[in-house]
């Protein structure tokens, strides 16, 4: 895939974003008026039939990030590349009763960097339980059950993987929501889990391993810009806790860091560019070790 | 029926209180993401809060985390839960 058929996706989701570029754009307008915007587009409607377009849906536990397609410019003497990390998910309505704890979400997620020294093709299939437990208004745990199918080309591997998450929401102490109004606001998220993967292809062999995930965000600017322009940095751990076959004699512990900037083009925070720093290892994504520097265009629906 | 006068401040005073900006400087108009910075557990969560107002009304209905997920702008939250509070 070359950049310039990324640049025609690019070009496309700019396009269906901007059918309706105004400011404050509810795909359903307030009684009152006060939004002023009454049309929508066909963005809005993937929304409202509940489809999304993310980074990732497994694992994410309610921290979800925008799909990146971009332009990758290696470290050392690695070539530059181009990268497609995204998922699609669509959640339908279980019944307004059930819904408003649970959610149940299929999904499709693909990450293909062909370029880097450790590329990196993967795909994943599969569906995604949630469950809200407390009270957002103290304090709330947002609960995620993953089972997917897994494909790993790069690393010639195919199998099962199940991940359960938490991702805790504490308004007094900035868990997923942030700080007071100011020249820059901030919050942060943690989100423990537990993953077990296993592989069907050559060698076989099953994993069980325990993660954690921390990431603080800051808003420079918030007065002026509000999200707009957003900083981040995150590392996330994996311990292994049990494997055998093919995940036998890997390291105990692997590690990714992640440092980002974004910044949101459109008003309807649908498209921006961000720039990413990552250096580690993402066992769940199949991402062998690496580093990297990325500009990405980054899609949210 | 229950008018949207009557649900617009219990749905201000929740969102002043879980993002820390206070009530008026929010408008109809105001951004959950982009202005109040909440995040998208906290936005999906809400619908236990909306839930609860809208059935506190004679035949309100629950919210779900999806139309929860849906919300946008301040004005979208309080349409929402009006709504849900007369039973649509």
């Amino acid at each position: 895939m070359t950049i310039h058929k990324h640049g025609a996706l690019v070009a496309c989701l700019l396009g269906a974003s901007g059918l309706v570029a105004q400011d404050g754009s509810p795909s359903s307008p307030s009684s009152d008026g006060e939004d002023g915007n009454t049309s929508t587009s066909l963005l809005d409607r993937i929304s409202d039939w509940g489809i999304s377009i993310r980074r990732n849906v497994r694992g994410s536990k309610g921290l979800t990030d925008p799909a990146v397609v971009q332009y990758t410019h290696g470290s050392g003497t690695e070539a530059d590349s181009t990268l497609l990390q995204a998922g699609l998910a669509w959640t339908p309505s279980l019944g307004d009763e059930l819904d408003t704890r649970m959610s149940l979400t299929p999904f499709g997620e693909v990450v293909r960097n062909t370029d880097i020294a450790k590329e990196v093709e993967s795909y994943q299939l599969g569906v995604s339980v949630s469950h809200v437990a407390g009270d957002p208004l103290s304090f709330m745990v947002h609960t995620q059950l993953d089972a997917a199918w897994k494909k790993v080309p790069t690393s010639d591997t195919e199998g099962s993987q199940l991940s359960i998450g938490f991702t805790p929401v504490a308004k007094d102490v900035y868990l997923n929501s942030a700080s007071e109004p100011g020249f820059v606001r901030f919050s942060w998220d943690v989100m423990p889990g537990l993953v077990w993967e296993n592989n069907q292809e050559t060698g076989g062999g099953d994993q069980v391993r325990g993660t954690a995930l921390a990431r603080v965000r800051l808003y420079p600017l918030s007065e002026m810009l509000g999200q707009r322009l957003a900083i981040s940095a995150s590392v996330q751990y994996w311990v292994d806790l049990s494997s055998s076959g093919t995940f036998d004699g890997g390291p105990d512990e692997v590690h990714a860091s992640t440092v980002r900037l974004d910044y949101i083009l459109d008003t309807k925070e649908r498209v921006g560019i961000g720039l990413d720093y990552f250096n580690g290892e993402d066992p769940d994504a199949g991402i062998k070790d690496t580093e990297y520097l990325q500009i990405a265009f980054t899609v949210k629906i | 029926m229950v008018a949207r006068t009557e649900i617009k401040p219990k749905v201000y005073a929740v969102l002043a209180a879980v993002s820390h900006v206070p009530e008026a400087k929010s408008k109809d108009s105001s951004k959950l993401r982009g202005d109040l910075l909440l995040g998208e557990a906290l936005i999906a969560g809400l619908a236990v809060t909306w839930t609860r107002i809208a059935k506190s009304y004679p035949g309100g209905r629950a919210v779900s985390q999806r139309a929860a997920k849906a919300t946008k702008t301040v004005g979208n939250c309080v349409d929402l839960v009006t709504a849900k509070a007369n039973g649509k």
